[in-house]
């Protein structure tokens, strides 16, 4: 039979502590007294390290399951199901909230406020809306689409690769658009991720910088025939005498403009006069560079 | 979805049935996402996230609720009395059936403390009770899985003389 100290009520005592030990929730005065205990006690010990063992092993068994990936595909569909939801009376404000939220749910935390005010169309189906015959608003679509593809539905937003993997997933000769982008970005945003993607049949290079909850994505895409109507349409602006075009969805802003041989997107939660200034910061590096991976 | 996976494994313990979990956390995204208004931003996005699917299982609990498990009393009065030891070696769905057969108030705080690894103030805001409910209700857990685990020691036990026969 085991020896207690019972005398002293001390391995009581510290045994009332015990759970409140292992979930790490003791005051400091009191941790040290278990501490102080367990060091003379083989008897608490073993109770502790018995406690210990079987919360880490359930921690493990029930950590080792996985959910199945078509349920993360079934929320996905449910939550962009706009019949679902009626937000007919709901003001600009809560849509602008509710994008947050959305946002926060599908793993990426967009800054509260960036873009309040700001024009926030169906924000609940991310599968934006363009008008027929829209042809700059098709082609924005493009760069949109990946951002959303990439960024936010894949999570990359979320990632921060060392500088080896930028450079290991980006080709040679994209590599040097990183230090760039790097380089014309206001100060505090960061090149996280830079890897070359394919959405709907068409391939990408793709840089996100961050700055806290601010993303901005760089995308580059071959035009293969592409091309953004000349002249007429309204949102059309020029930086360094490249018309630049502009389309906003649901809570995120696209500036696109073409090169030669390349379309260029930025995408980003920002403000649209932001969105413009970085897009146009980056406008004629980004040209320059293309035309000479091109020479 | 980051949370996606802890949420599906909370669900599946809370249920012990796969299609119901993720039915659980289904209800679980689509209810917060049409609550977003009470979210706070700046908040914990997680522990809101928990506290939405503990909503939703105590919604659907009686389908699977055993009634016969529950025990009335909360304030369950620790004694000194001698702890059986527990099993060096325990396979893990051994660990497993003990856990799922512990009474579902006692498994929902353990999960969130020991598994999810949620402050007692966290648990507490989740499961709208209070932290001194979490407390005992931990501690109780805790001592019900490890008197279920005990039982192994005699099962291996057993184990061990047959292959020595």
């Amino acid at each position: 039979m085991k020896i207690l100290n019972f005398e002293n009520g001390q391995c009581n005592r510290v045994r009332s502590y015990l759970d409140s030990y292992l979930s790490n929730e003791l005051m400091v005065e009191t941790n040290l007294e278990v501490l102080k205990h367990l060091e003379s006690c083989a008897d608490c010990s073993r109770l502790l390290d018995d406690r210990a063992r079987i919360k880490a092993q359930l921690r493990r068994v029930v950590s080792n399951v996985q959910a199945p990936e078509a349920l993360q595909d079934r929320i996905r569909n449910d939550l962009r199901r706009p019949q679902r939801f009626n937000f007919s009376f709901t003001p600009s404000w809560m849509l602008a909230a509710a994008a947050v939220v959305l946002a926060a749910i599908l793993g990426v935390i967009f800054r509260p406020g960036v873009k309040s005010g700001g024009s926030v169309a169906q924000p609940l189906s991310l599968s934006a809306e363009v008008k027929p015959g829209d042809v700059a608003g098709q082609l924005l679509k493009v760069g949109f689409d990946d951002h959303v593809y990439c960024a936010i539905d894949h999570g990359m937003a979320n990632k921060r690769f060392t500088s080896e993997a930028l450079s290991e997933k980006l080709s040679p000769k994209s590599a040097g658009l990183v230090e760039l982008t790097k380089e014309k970005m206001p100060q505090g945003f960061d090149v996280v991720v830079g890897h070359r993607c394919h959405y709907q049949n068409r391939e990408f290079v793709h840089l996100i910088a961050r700055r806290q909850a601010e993303v901005v994505s760089l995308i580059l895409t071959r035009k293969n025939g592409a091309a953004f109507p000349t002249g007429g349409v309204a949102a059309e602006m020029t930086a360094a005498g490249v018309p630049m075009h502009e389309a906003s969805w649901h809570n995120l802003e696209v500036a696109g403009f073409e090169t030669s041989n390349y379309l260029v997107f930025v995408v980003s939660n920002e403000v649209r006069t932001e969105n413009e200034k970085i897009a146009a910061n980056l406008l004629p590096g980004v040209s320059d560079f293309l035309r000479r991976i091109d020479a | 979805m980051p949370h996606l996976n802890d949420l599906f494994r909370t669900a599946l313990r809370m249920t012990g049935n796969r299609s119901e979990a993720e039915d659980l956390v289904q209800e679980a995204y689509l209810q917060a996402w049409k609550s977003f208004h009470r979210f706070e931003p700046g908040t914990n996005c997680r522990a809101w996230l928990y506290k939405i699917l503990f909503h939703v299982i105590q919604h659907h609990r009686r389908r699977w609720y055993n009634r016969s498990a529950r025990e009335s009393d909360e304030s369950v009065v620790e004694t000194l009395a001698y702890e059986p030891p527990v099993p060096q070696d325990l396979r893990d769905e051994d660990v497993l059936a003990a856990f799922d057969k512990i009474p579902s108030h006692y498994r929902e705080v353990v999960l969130l403390a020991d598994v999810n690894e949620f402050s007692y103030k966290e648990v507490a805001e989740t499961l709208s009770m209070p932290v001194g409910t979490v407390m005992s209700r931990l501690s109780r857990g805790r001592k019900l899985l490890r008197q279920e685990l005990a039982g192994f020691a005699t099962r291996y036990g057993i184990k061990e003389e047959d292959r020595s026969a």
